[in-house]
């Protein structure tokens, strides 16, 4: 595996995150009938969508994979099965 | 024949409170249950519960809510139950909870059924948790037929599905291990969502400011189940989903 590729696997590009963002944002401000509380729900849900991107928690994994070697084991098990 | 089961950790006299409060909405049910298990897990408060109609099941060691589902799951089986039902003992039933979600076990083909959360409290927190379906559940995308996930608050399986996907007991609280069993049941069975059975979720916030903490700790206590959750089932990756509100619950009718 190169270098670069590790590099930019383990990145994620500004656009991503204020895509993501916005992909989370848009549609519930929608749900928000009331003009007035549109500002400080959507506030709430940046901070939901904060500690669901970047809060560390203790790790308590049991099926016995690490991490990154989870999708090594997709991309193998794919390209088994188009073969 | 239905049964209600109710796991609980009571460390406060606040959770007592809900857990009486909680039994009382389950005695007025339109159609009774024939059987409600309260499974104490091992709390540090010491109290009874002098109701008849209940089954108080203590266990010794605390192991968590899965772990006490599934020790109410089989008491339920072997008394022969044909739907069995979940909600926690921060929640209000509807006064017709039981009718409507036994109804609609009966009449569908989904081996799984979750109804509608609310918030009981009344603060700007509770609203949010309203209008984001914190703990309601999801639509799966894009048809909205059925769902991705029902949060075991409220929600029910049929016997035969309960026997073959318990929960999972190494989940060691209440974070992750109903996704974990949903997913699970969705590789065979589908979970209908019942607009009708209305449940309130109480948060516990006294107001927006003091709850405001509480509120992060629901968050960071989610997100902690996560990296297990995505490690036993890849599927999350891709599988796209919407959590319902008022504006969706009627989104289609999936009973027909």
């Amino acid at each position: 595996m190169s270098l670069i590729y590790g590099l930019r696997a383990k990145q994620t590009s500004f656009l991503q995150v204020i895509n993501d963002y916005m992909g989370e944002m848009r549609p519930f401000a929608r749900r928000v009938s009331k003009p007035h509380l549109v500002v400080p729900l959507v506030l709430l849900k940046s901070i939901e969508w904060g500690i669901y991107r970047w809060h560390k928690t203790p790790i308590r994994r049991f099926y016995g994979i690490k991490s990154n070697e989870l999708i090594y084991m997709i991309t193998n098990a794919c390209n088994c099965a188009f073969r | 024949m239905s049964a209600l089961i109710i796991p609980c950790y009571i460390k406060s006299q606040w959770d007592l409170d809900c857990l009486k409060r909680a039994l009382a909405s389950v005695a007025n049910q339109s159609v009774p249950f024939e059987h409600v298990y309260v499974v104490d897990d091992a709390s540090p408060l010491n109290y009874s519960l002098d109701l008849d109609f209940v089954s108080h099941i203590k266990l010794s060691k605390n192991g968590g809510p899965a772990k006490a589902r599934n020790v109410g799951i089989e008491r339920a089986l072997q008394m022969g139950a044909e739907h069995l039902f979940f909600t926690d003992h921060d929640c209000i039933l509807a006064k017709d909870w039981n009718a409507q979600m036994t109804s609609f076990l009966k009449e569908s083909n989904f081996a799984a059924v979750g109804g509608m959360t609310y918030s009981w409290g009344k603060t700007l927190l509770d609203y949010y948790h309203d209008l984001n379906g914190t703990l309601a559940g999801k639509w799966l995308l894009p048809d909205r037929k059925e769902l991705w996930y029902m949060p075991s608050l409220n929600f029910g399986m049929k016997a035969f599905a309960a026997e073959e996907f318990p929960f999972d007991e190494r989940f060691p609280t209440a974070a992750g291990e109903d996704v974990d069993l949903c997913l699970r049941l969705r590789s065979k069975y589908k979970i209908g969502f019942c607009p009708g059975a209305k449940l309130w979720h109480d948060y516990g916030y006294k107001s927006t400011i003091s709850g405001f903490n509480k509120f992060i700790k629901l968050f960071k206590k989610y997100k902690s189940s996560s990296a297990t959750v995505y490690e036993g089932h890849t599927v999350l990756m891709w599988d796209s989903s919407e959590s319902i509100f008022n504006g969706n619950m009627y989104e289609s009718d999936i009973r027909a």
